[in-house]
């Protein structure tokens, strides 16, 4: 017992410490504990992050190449997305309406509908996620979106697609038809909606480098900027960033598997600063074949099935009537409606309207309250295209001119003005 | 009268590890800077029933929880039973029995239940002699026919005699007992302090702190007295009557007659000072004794018998004749100047 | 008198029976201590409430699937409690129901009464100067606290479990226990995962239980500790929820509380496990070394 220490005992009259100074050295035993456990969580981190291993040099063509030629076939290992695109965070699917894809919080009651990829995923548009993630070759995937005591799984294997909700204990099964045209990694991104955020749709580090190398043109600095490890592996680190001023985003860094040339993470930081807008990157991977149990699914007792083609072909007779159903940009494609203006990072896609626009805070009766509400969020701005509202987030704004034009792209909103202008 | 009791002068400073407790300038300050005790340099002999006096919140209780570690003091340093506390608490308490500032019970638990929780917390207690232990200890605070009594039933006297037993649950050199009558009624106080002096035969010191001064000079041997965090005196209950009363020697004669000039001078002739009559009565200071030493080490100046023949023989009719011994309240009033009852 | 002659004759010791040594690691604490707690007719109480939680979850979800009809039922669990929908399924959900139950609130909160209590409530009763007298040693009377207190950490996740395992049983039917990834496992594996789920609950507690301990060093008062400690537990758990606070979210102990489930997924996700394990562990040596600092060197007053 260390309050009877022998040495103590063998004090004489007045040798023993003074009490005090045993006080603090006793209590210098927690915080010690807690400065210990401060600097570790503090330092440790960051020696990681400055562990840049002893790599040899490779140019950014080469590194480029070597993602294209990588052919990893067979991997598993966790993801973790985190994203802030410094959405307005309203409950429930609103932060997904203003990132471009509209189901409501009305779509989610209905049935199987939690169960649908497609709303799943869009939930990763938000906050931070981590996904689990194995394959083997082309046919056979796995995606699971781990959640707080539920788990939304999403299986591929040959035709067969089933996605799982652990949380309603619904399994959705659909055929999958000849979507996979023999591209690695298209799962389950047929069925994403194809107007989600840009390097959204598909979740995986490997995805969005292809994304982001597929925009890379002249008006793109490419270069590698160093090394980094990754889930524990050696990686170069390709950083991307665009010539364009106008863009709002500062920079794309990909770390790439040094062995393997497989983009392990993904991080894109918007030019206002701050953190990272979506950073996407494996915290565990393993380059091995993954057990085949992994990729069959058999819908567990008491489970609801849900016939996902069937769902897929309701919804499609009902996007008519639906404005804001995950179609509507492609609608307004096919009718002419949208339009891309410029050309690399600062691309500007334009939905012509032909309504009067938004209700604007003069207008009288109900309109009133929702001009209002907009004006909360959306900030004017007028230009010789009349006028119109911006709203912003961190890495993309829109303009919707009171006309009801809208401009949404990855760029300032001078350049969302100018484009308006221009278009006038 | 009380038989004298063993340290005589000549025992003024018994050897070191004749002492029970030994402290040197232990002060303790509160925080605030309240001073609780101060400078204490206490010594306590083997074999002594020490009785520890003082008003209350003048410190005793403080020193009490210094000697058993409950408390660090803030300067000085104390030794139980040779070794200083509260280093050496895990050695020395198993052979310390204690009673602090009055019983605390669990009140769910039986007397019984109780006592073998605290017994528990001894490691070196043997739990194969806990029932029987538990079960003496019981028997020999008179508690044995409430054992299996919830404790948050019991009187205040029946707590105070399970807080007894549960310092009596071993074989102790040191019995501490911080005001252990309280809240008892006659009857059992009686048999408290019996049993205190039955312990101190077996030779078990006890320290004992009371603010009654009549149950102190009852039962103690030695005595010190206490006040506002200050050691007034200590010494023997004998010496501390003699030295701190000698100006006015062993007592005060008191001679009720009707014939008070004849007795006055009788008694002025033998010896008696500061004579003072009153109506039928006579008092005065009975002389001092040559030495310093209690009357029975060295034999009276004056015998009572003797001075009461010769006032007769000189014709004074005595109503009444007696000496009043000089009081221990009376050491505590001339030491601290107040009553006893003030607090500090 | 008669102890005129006694110190003359008195040799120190001489008569005392043989003593154990005072090195020896008793356990008698402990086992006294663990007694004391569990026959107090508060902690049976606690015990009671908790053991009463899946018994009410079980029949609320009976008579819910009761009116609902009979396969339609399943798609309204919807924002329940996790593992709610399939409880009617399996009876063995009921345990994981009713550990997500009561985790957040329940059984921290019988924790808070226990640990503040610890040592606050025997300081409260004065029966700390006696034990400490006797002598229990700080350190030793510390570690037996808490010991006790991790004791019932532990028998109150089982009263859960087995409460809800029997209501489960009783109401539902048991059979294959189907994983949140979608694969089913056997009953006895099942059972089993369930048991090390109770047994990963219980040890999300201790960190609570280091801080309930440190709490109730500081005060003489029992009642004072167990509601700052359920005060702090609320509090906490609160801030856990405030989104502007992520950053210090992962550093709050109640934050990986339902990693619990984790073991439930097929293959088990051990990330967020260790990293509840890691943060009670750090609770643990923090507080737990605060307590020690601060009652060994604290004055007994009370």
């Amino acid at each position: 017992m260390p309050r009877n220490e022998p040495t103590e005992v063998t004090d004489g009259w007045d040798g023993g410490r003074s009490p005090r100074r045993r006080k603090a050295v006793r209590y210098g035993v927690p915080v010690a504990v807690a400065g210990v456990a401060a600097a570790t969580i503090g330092l440790v981190p960051a020696f990681a992050g400055s562990g840049s291993p002893d790599l040899p040099k490779i140019s950014a063509q080469d590194l480029i190449a070597k993602i294209a030629k990588s052919d990893v076939q067979q991997l598993s290992g966790t993801v973790r997305v985190t994203t802030d695109l410094g959405l307005p965070s309203l409950p429930g699917g609103g932060a997904g309406a203003f990132g471009g894809a509209g189901h409501g919080d009305g779509a989610k009651g209905k049935d199987g509908a939690t169960a649908s990829p497609q709303n799943k995923l869009m939930e990763l548009a938000s906050g931070a996620h981590t996904l689990r993630v194995a394959a083997d070759g082309p046919a056979k995937q796995r995606v699971s979106i781990v959640d707080e005591a539920a788990e939304y799984s999403i299986i591929h294997n040959g035709n067969q697609v089933w996605a799982y909700d652990s949380g309603t204990n619904t399994a959705v099964h659909s055929t999958a038809a000849a979507h996979d045209k023999g591209a690695r990694w298209h799962h389950d991104r047929k069925d994403a909606p194809k107007d989600l955020p840009k390097g959204l749709k598909n979740a995986t580090p490997q995805d969005l480098a292809q994304q982001a190398l597929k925009a890379a043109g002249d008006t793109t600095s490419v270069t590698v900027d160093g090394t980094a490890r990754v889930a524990g592996r050696d990686a170069y680190q390709l950083l991307i960033k665009p010539k364009q001023s106008a863009s709002t985003i500062g920079s794309i860094r990909i770390a790439v598997d040094a062995a393997k040339g497989v983009p392990l993470k993904f991080t894109l930081t918007p030019k206002s600063g701050g953190a990272a807008a979506i950073d996407v990157g494996y915290t565990a991977v393993d380059f091995a074949k993954p057990a085949a149990s992994s990729f069959t699914f058999t819908p567990p007792k008491g489970a609801k099935v849900v016939d996902g083609d069937k769902e897929r072909a309701k919804a499609a007779r009902q996007h008519g009537k639906d404005f804001k159903d995950r179609k509507g940009l492609e609608d307004f494609k096919d009718r002419g409606g949208l339009n891309v203006i410029g050309k690399g990072w600062t691309s500007i896609a334009t939905i012509k309207g032909s309504g009067s626009g938004l209700p604007t805070g003069k207008s009288h009766g109900a309109g009133g309250d929702a001009g209002t509400f907009l004006d909360g969020i959306g900030e004017k701005a007028t230009g010789s295209f009349g006028s119109g509202r911006v709203f912003s987030t961190r890495l993309v704004n829109a303009l919707i001119t009171d006309h009801g034009t809208v401009y949404v792209g990855a760029v300032d909103k001078q350049a969302l003005i100018d484009a308006a202008n221009a278009a006038k | 009268m009380p038989s004298p009791p063993t340290a005589g002068p000549r025992r003024a400073v018994p050897a070191e590890r004749e002492r029970v407790i030994e402290t040197r300038g232990l002060t303790k300050t509160y925080r605030g800077g309240q001073l609780a005790v101060d400078g204490l340099d206490l010594a306590v002999p083997r074999g002594s029933v020490f009785g520890f006096l003082g008003p209350n919140g003048s410190g005793k209780t403080t020193t009490i929880r210094m000697l058993m570690g409950l408390i660090e003091p803030t300067a000085g340093s104390a030794r139980v039973l040779g070794e200083p506390m509260p280093g050496a608490g895990r050695r020395v308490l198993p052979k310390v029995g204690a009673l602090i500032e009055g019983p605390a019970l669990y009140g769910f638990l039986s007397g019984r239940g109780n006592l073998l929780r605290f017994d528990a917390a001894d490691p070196t207690a043997d739990p194969r002699t806990r029932a029987e232990r538990v079960g003496q200890a019981l028997e020999r605070v008179g508690l044995a026919a409430a054992a299996g009594k919830k404790a948050r039933a019991y009187s205040l006297g029946m707590k105070q005699r399970l807080g007894l037993a549960a310092a009596l649950l071993q074989p102790r050199e040191l019995l501490v007992l911080d005001e252990p009558t309280n809240g008892l009624d006659p009857q059992g106080m009686r048999e408290i302090r019996a049993l205190v002096r039955e312990l101190a035969a077996d030779g078990t010191t006890v320290f004992l702190s009371s603010h009654l001064l009549d149950e102190i000079e009852q039962v103690c041997t030695h005595a010190a007295v206490m006040a506002r965090g200050r050691l007034v005196v200590q010494g023997t209950v004998a010496d501390l009557s003699a030295t701190v009363l000698g100006s006015s020697g062993g007592g005060r004669l008191a001679v009720t007659t009707p014939d008070t000039a004849d007795a006055a001078r009788v008694l002025k002739e033998h010896g008696v000072t500061d004579l003072d009559v009153t109506g039928e009565r006579v008092t005065g200071n009975l002389p001092v004794p040559a030495s310093a030493a209690p009357p029975a080490a060295d034999g009276p100046a004056l015998d009572l018998a003797d001075l009461n023949a010769a006032l007769v023989r000189a014709g004074v009719r005595v109503r009444g004749f007696g000496a009043a011994r000089a009081s221990l309240e009376d050491v505590f009033v001339q030491l601290t100047g107040e009553g006893f009852d003030v607090a500090g | 008198m008669s102890q005129a002659e006694a110190p003359e004759s008195e040799v120190p010791g001489t008569d005392s029976p043989p003593r154990r040594s005072p090195r020896r690691w008793s356990l008698g604490l402990l086992r006294s201590e663990i007694g004391t707690t569990f026959r107090r007719w508060r902690t049976l109480a606690l015990l009671a409430v908790l053991a009463g939680v899946p018994v009410l979850v079980g029949i609320a979800v009976k008579i819910e699937t009761g009116h609902g009809g009979a396969s339609g039922g399943s798609g309204g669990g919807e924002g329940g409690p996790a593992f709610i929908s399939q409880v009617t399924n399996n009876g063995l959900f009921l345990v994981f129901t009713s550990l997500a139950v009561t985790l957040p609130f329940f059984l921290p909160m019988a924790i808070g009464v226990i640990a503040g209590d610890s040592l606050a409530g025997e300081a409260n009763a004065g029966t700390l100067r006696y034990l400490l007298v006797a002598p229990a040693g700080r350190t030793r009377l510390l570690l037996v606290k808490y010991a006790t207190t991790l004791t019932f950490c532990l028998v109150a996740t089982l009263v859960v479990a087995c409460s809800a395992l029997a209501t489960g049983a009783l109401l539902f039917p048991l059979g294959k226990v189907t994983l949140l990834s979608g694969t089913s496992i056997s009953l006895g594996e099942g059972l089993l995962r369930a048991l090390v789920i109770a047994c990963v609950v219980a040890l999300s507690l201790t960190g609570l239980a280091a801080v309930g301990l440190f709490l109730s060093t500081l005060t003489t008062s029992g009642v004072a500790a167990m509601a700052t400690t359920v005060g702090l537990l609320i509090t906490v758990q609160i801030l856990d929820t405030i989104p502007q606070l992520h950053a210090i979210q992962p550093y709050l102990f109640p934050h990986y509380w339902l990693s619990f489930a984790d073991l439930l997924r097929d293959p088990v996700y051990w990330d967020q496990l260790q990293k509840d394990l890691g943060l009670q562990a750090l609770y643990v040596a923090v507080f737990g070394s605060a307590a020690w600092a601060r009652f060994t060197t604290r004055d007994i007053t009370a």
